[in-house]
């Protein structure tokens, strides 16, 4: 097995970020997990 | 504990996740952790007291960001081992809406539409990843597919490798462009269009359709017609009459025998490892695990022991009865 931690986390080259999102907020909970609030426009 | 063991007969990867025997299991609506936070002496897993669409780490998970080792990139399945990989991944709940009891198919098609362009943000945010060679989007329905949670959500497992059903799949596409430099899936949807008896519904940018191959009654397949890899090639207007085509086709699930139907619902795509899958189509297929209203389709002996299923209907008949429900 393979220690991968100390590469970056990203370098690929997959798509164009999202549009049309309105807001994106994260946060990370006490316990250490992210959470990521989507809201939108359109409502 | 979480683990990933190799094994070399059947040349698979099994997760061990056993923390997830603690998982919460159908709490009552007051206590709902996908809920928004009414009050603090009830907190959920989600702060806010009201949101639109909410991401975030499953706190049951198969597979963590934070194990330090993975699977190397040529991992030998050819010789015999018992190393115990740690599971390195993530695994996401998806949790669809604040209103506990507004199910996917009751929804306005605008918040499907947005529901669809989080699923793109994940895919691509999850797949920059380099630990992560394959994303998998899905919801499990109801009691009878495994759900513990009743509020409308869905799940994404990150995968450090891409799991065997989606490889076949791959490796079938592959093999029949290398062969015809065409792609395999369009040729079914062509063949689909053809002849018809299999179709549920069609509009001009997808086709829902029961295929000649089905394992389950009454699985359903939902195709782009243009030839797409992932979902975050879809246009606006695929979008939109994405959302469209899945709350008509949950609709129909629900009135086939009035009442909700459960169902696994999966995205198959484009792994995320940085190789061409040119060849490949993306796609949705449900899987209900009805085969009439009061009986279930058990998975036993033939599938287990021979991955043999057996259908015990016609993928004719049972498309024709979902397209008479309109």
């Amino acid at each position: 097995m393979i220690n991968k931690n100390s590469e970056p986390d990203t370098d690929k080259n997959l798509e164009e970020p999202i549009k049309n999102i309105a807001k994106k907020k994260e946060i990370i909970k006490e316990d250490g997990r992210y959470l990521i609030y989507y809201d939108f426009d359109d409502k | 504990m979480l683990e990933l063991r190799y094994d070399p007969i059947k040349n698979q990867l099994v997760a061990s996740a056993t923390k997830r025997q603690d998982r919460t299991f159908f709490p009552p609506k007051k206590f709902c952790p996908l809920c928004p936070t009414k009050s603090n002496d009830n907190p959920t897993e989600i702060p806010a007291n009201n949101y639109d669409i909410v991401v975030f780490e499953n706190k049951f998970p198969t597979f963590s960001k934070d194990a330090n080792k993975i699977l190397p990139d040529n991992f030998n399945k050819d010789y015999f081992h018992y190393d115990k990989s740690q599971s390195k991944g993530i695994c996401e709940v998806v949790s669809y809406t604040s209103d506990h009891n507004l199910y996917l198919e009751d929804m306005p098609e605008n918040h499907i539409s947005n529901l669809i362009k989080v699923w793109q943000d994940r895919y691509n945010e999850l797949g920059q990843k380099n630990f992560i060679k394959y994303v998998l989007i899905f919801e499990n329905k109801g009691k009878e597919i495994g759900v513990t949670l009743s509020h409308p959500h869905g799940q994404i497992y990150a995968f450090p490798y891409i799991p065997p059903i989606p490889e076949v799949e791959l490796n079938s596409s592959k093999k029949y462009f290398t062969k015809n430099n065409k792609c395999l899936h369009c040729e079914i949807i062509k063949r689909e269009i053809e002849e018809r008896s299999r179709i549920i519904f069609q509009n001009d940018y997808f086709i829902i359709f029961i295929p000649f191959y089905a394992k389950w009654p009454y699985e359903v397949h939902i195709y782009p017609i243009r030839h797409l890899g992932n979902i975050c090639q879809l246009e606006e207007y695929e979008i939109n009459s994405l959302a469209k085509s899945l709350k008509e086709l949950i609709n129909r699930y629900n009135k086939l025998f009035n009442f909700r139907m459960s169902y696994a619902m999966i995205i198959h795509q484009n792994p995320t490892d940085n190789k061409n899958y040119d060849y490949y189509h993306f796609h949705f297929e449900f899987y209900p695990p009805y085969r009439t209203e009061n009986k279930l389709k058990y998975l036993a002996g033939c599938e287990l022991a021979a991955g043999t299923f057996i259908n015990d209907t016609l993928p004719e008949k049972k498309a024709a009865e979902l397209r008479k429900l309109k």
